[in-house]
């Protein structure tokens, strides 16, 4: 029983390591602040470690995606107040410690509306297909699809200057 | 929008999601491990509570006893009471005194019923009787 409980452990950890950077983005992208976000990622692994991973669970990665959807959900349900995003805090690591571009991505992420927002970081930084994308979201993938077209769009008049279609 | 603008968007597209992956996103704080010690605090809970049964049950019993005690008592400090205070009244004797009795009060009487207290030494005369033979005119 503990050697199961102590491999539990581990695997959820292993979880953590691979799949926390994206999760809090998403989290982050959503609930505006990171100390919260993090909060809700860290109680999602801390109910795994309590009660291990659901056997049944096919794709983990969209299942880990999909709870910490619920949690923040419940999170501001309970906590009743609007998202406020922060300014203070990174989200990502720039290239070449362009910090100005890191911006520039941030706000152009905030300009996007939050369905479009969460299609983005999860297609992108989650690394989730649409199908899975649409699974969480209970939305069709061609609706999926649709949000991520228009958000790149968007985002794409921001970028515009930059030379990333090289 | 035609064929070839379609293709220039999905180029563009392409470009901007390989643009966009450059950026990491920043680690996550370390997982905390209260929940292992949460899982610790259950297996353990079980033995808590026994432990601090015990020791309930401890305190309750010594409460009794102690409740149960003033029938025996008088036997048990009397017993314990020397029959004789220890010659000289001394500080330290005095001391010993008090430790061993249960009320001052016995302890008074004991020294008051010792002669070897009450009564000077041979050779040697009390305070007042020294005093007495002292003319003091006053």
């Amino acid at each position: 029983m503990k050697q199961h409980s102590e491999a539990e452990a581990a695997r959820v950890e292993l979880l953590y390591r691979q799949h926390s950077a994206a999760l809090v983005l998403y989290a982050t992208a959503i609930a505006g602040e990171r100390s919260r976000a993090q909060d809700i990622v860290h109680e999602v692994f801390a109910r795994f470690m309590e009660e291990g991973v659901a056997s049944h669970v096919l794709d983990i990665k969209a299942y880990l995606f999909a709870c910490v959807r619920n949690g923040m959900r419940n999170e501001t349900k309970r906590m009743q107040r609007n998202v406020e995003f922060d300014p203070k805090f990174s989200w990502f690591v720039p290239p070449q410690r362009d910090f100005a571009a890191e911006r520039q991505l941030r706000n152009a992420l905030l300009a996007l509306s939050e369905e479009q927002r969460e299609v983005v970081v999860m297609h992108i930084w989650g690394e989730l297909t649409f199908a899975q994308i649409a699974e969480i979201l209970d939305a069709s993938a061609n609706t999926v699809a649709s949000r991520y077209r228009y958000a790149l769009a968007s985002l794409r008049d921001v970028f515009h200057a930059k030379e990333f279609s090289l | 929008m035609t064929i070839r603008d379609d293709e220039t968007c999905k180029r563009d597209d392409d470009g901007l999601e390989t643009y966009l992956k450059q950026f990491q996103p920043v680690q996550a704080a370390p997982l905390p491990h209260r929940e292992v010690v949460g899982r610790a605090r259950h297996s353990y809970a079980p033995m808590i509570l026994a432990v601090s049964f015990v020791m309930l049950l401890l305190v309750g019993s010594l409460t009794l006893d102690r409740h149960a005690e003033p029938a025996s008592k008088p036997a048990l400090t009397k017993s314990l009471m020397p029959a004789q205070p220890p010659s000289g009244l001394t500080i330290s004797n005095a001391n010993l005194l008090l430790k061993e009795s249960p009320s001052v009060r016995e302890v008074l009487n004991l020294i008051a019923r010792d002669p070897q207290t009450s009564l000077p030494q041979e050779g040697k005369s009390s305070a007042f009787a020294a005093l007495g033979k002292e003319n003091f005119k006053l």
